[in-house]
């Protein structure tokens, strides 16, 4: 975890660098008030001394892996399904991309392939029933109509 | 007296049918989810918060809040059972509750988690009735600065108590305050940090954050943990099983006012919460024991304390919440951003400006307190049923859920998108021990706080000395400082590194 750490701690600091300075440009202080950049400024300022404590802790710690076994493929199965659920919900429809998102999460979760269509199906059902009719929540819909 | 006609009057609207039904929606949908390995109530609030668009506010919150408490005691449904807690405020409960369970006394167990927290909760609320009116009144007076000061021990304390490591809570708490920077700034009309999205004007949505810091993040550590489905402890639940006996009684009694006491005051602090709480009572529990060499062991007294003490903290919690419209935790943080999604400002003056409201939540959690112990009593193997959903129909389910309340939230694809990276970056988070509670929590207080120091500014032309020259801001910034300064000097005075420990 120590690699992990310090990266995370870099980046950290980065990000406070870049949002003191875009705070700095935005203006710090406006007469007798403080601008919209003022808030910015400091947060980078202490931003980058709690990453810096951050390295500092750091030090000396074990170099163990970031994830567990199985753990990534599981972060990018999941956030990879929900980012390409956004990309098919103007081509399919939200309703069927969520259908299609939550038979993907399940199957890759080790149900069958029967399970997997049950879920999908019974999602569509459901949350166009929750969602659409009940919640009045219009979702973009896709070829299908729906 | 003038309480008490105030509380009566939030009974009318506490017992109105369509309350009575979010209150039981709640407390139903609460327990499940809190029974869930890994699931808890901040989970539990920001996902089915969805399920409230379009309702009433003060039947939304009514709900939200049942969820809570239901959460809560639904933790200890996994911890007797599984010996895997529902949530963190449960871990306690797993200490005594498995060994009841293998003693083939799951029913006590469970039996007394429910007594234990109905006593807890509904002791609190009676306090809670007395307290907060006048902790809001004594507050009525407080300007910019103090409320200034108040935010920052808020976020302050929660930063630095909350996680392994102080500056990780603190580096958390700031990417929320920088979170709470976008958009369009009030005072100028400036864009801040948009990268010229449109959608990005009117700043980050909490609840899109919320629901990919607690729910999508949750879930993809539900999905990655390897750990072989627990066997679940033999049980026969009927409601002869699920009542203590006199002895049990006699054993936990003052365990069980002790812990709702200190469950209670411990609530109200920011950043402390269920966990902190129930640890305190149920080693205070085994301190004071006549027979402490039991507890570890199947002691009922150890069920008893932490269950009180957790269901107590959800309702000190809301003191801070309603009266100085501070939160002090994760799952109050997302209650929060609730209230004012819609256009309730907790603070002293909701008192005054919706009393119809408070009033009515506040008579819920009386409501509410009954109606989760009857259930469990009555249901309580149907509630177990839910330890049996497969990871994957759960996962499944449960991502669609968040996706598609996230959407419902503005009818916008955009607000999915932050879901889904904040779920990534949430889960990247919890693998590097940085507490997602302090992100939410800055998320929801920043632009208060910003407002409140630039009010305060313009009042003393300037100066900061405005903050020091008013005796509570001065207090209140003390205390503030100490929260960060005392565990950064604790983590600094170890001779390993925080990290290695």
């Amino acid at each position: 975890m120590k690699r992990a750490n310090q990266a995370a701690a870099f980046c950290l600091l980065a990000l406070a660098v870049y949002i003191s300075v875009t705070g700095l440009a935005m203006g710090y202080y406006e007469k007798s008030a403080p601008g919209p950049g003022f808030l910015p400024f400091w947060i980078g300022v202490f931003l980058g001394l709690f990453s810096l404590g951050i390295l500092w802790e750091s030090r000396g710690s074990k170099d163990e892996p970031l994830f567990p076994p199985g753990a990534f493929r599981a972060l990018v199965a999941i956030t990879g399904a929900g980012a390409l659920t956004i990309w098919l919900s103007s081509i399919l429809g939200l309703l069927l991309a969520l259908a299609l998102l939550a038979g993907f999460v399940a199957r890759f979760l080790g149900a069958s392939w029967s399970q997997t269509a049950i879920t999908a199906a019974t999602i569509t059902v459901t949350f166009y029933f929750l969602f659409v009719r009940f919640l009045m929540v219009s979702f973009p819909t896709g070829i299908f109509g729906i | 007296m003038e309480t008490l006609s105030l509380l009566l009057s939030g009974f009318s609207v506490a017992l109105q049918p369509v309350n009575l039904f979010a209150c039981l929606i709640g407390v139903i949908a609460g327990t499940l989810i809190g029974a869930l390995p890994g699931l808890g109530p901040s989970t539990g609030v920001a996902v089915l918060l969805p399920l409230t668009f379009g309702v009433n506010p003060t039947t939304a919150i009514v709900m939200l809040a049942g969820i809570y408490y239901g959460a809560m005691y639904g933790g200890a449904i996994a911890s007797i059972l599984i010996n895997t807690p529902g949530d963190s405020a449960a871990v306690t409960t797993c200490l005594d509750g498995y060994p009841l369970a293998q003693k083939g006394r799951a029913g006590a167990a469970l039996g007394m988690a429910a007594f234990a927290s109905f006593i807890g909760g509904t002791i609190s609320v009676i306090v809670f009735t007395f307290l907060a009116p006048a902790l809001a009144q004594a507050t009525l007076w407080f300007g910019p600065p103090e409320y200034f000061a108040l935010m920052v021990m808020g976020l302050s304390t929660v930063s630095g108590l909350t996680g392994k490591s102080p500056f990780k809570g603190m580096a958390s708490m700031l990417i929320g305050l920088a979170l709470s920077c976008v958009g369009t700034d009030l005072v100028t009309g400036l864009p801040r940090f948009c990268f010229g999205r449109p959608e990005l004007y009117s700043g980050v949505e909490f609840i899109t954050v919320a629901l990919g810091l607690f729910g999508i993040a949750e879930l993809i550590s539900l999905a990655a943990s390897d750990a072989p489905k627990l066997k679940r402890a033999e049980v026969r639940l009927n409601l002869r099983n699920l009542l203590p006996n006199r002895e049990d009684w006699a054993l936990s009694w003052p365990h069980i006012l002790r812990g709702t006491g200190i469950g209670f005051f411990t609530g109200m602090l920011p950043g402390a919460g269920g966990t902190i709480a129930s640890f305190i009572s149920y080693s205070t529990a085994k301190r004071l024991s006549r027979h402490p060499e039991k507890f570890g062991e199947g002691a009922i007294e150890g069920v008893a304390a932490p269950e009180s003490a957790n269901n107590a903290a959800s309702v000190g919690a809301f003191v801070p919440l309603l009266a100085l419209g501070v939160p002090g935790s994760a799952t109050t943080a997302v209650l929060m951003g609730a209230l004012m999604m819609y256009n309730l400002r907790p603070g002293p003056l909701i008192f005054e400006r919706n009393p119809e409201f408070v009033w009515g939540l506040i008579s819920s959690m009386y409501v509410g307190n009954v109606m989760l112990m009857l259930l469990l009593l009555l249901f309580i193997p149907l509630f177990v049923k839910v330890l049996d959903i497969p990871t994957h129909t759960l996962v499944s389910w449960v991502v669609a859920f968040i996706l598609a309340g996230s959407y419902g939230l503005n009818n916008s694809l955009f607000d999915v998108g932050i879901t889904v990276a904040f779920g990534f970056l949430g889960y990247l988070m919890k693998r590097l021990d940085y507490p997602a509670a302090p992100l939410v929590l800055a998320l929801v207080l920043g632009n208060m706080m910003e407002n409140s120091l630039r009010q305060s500014l313009l009042l003393s032309h300037g100066s900061l000395s405005i903050f020091f020259t008013r005796p509570l801001s001065l207090v209140i910034l003390l205390i503030a400082v100490a929260a960060v300064v005392v565990p950064v000097l604790h983590s600094v005075a170890k001779k390993k590194p925080v990290l290695q420990q």
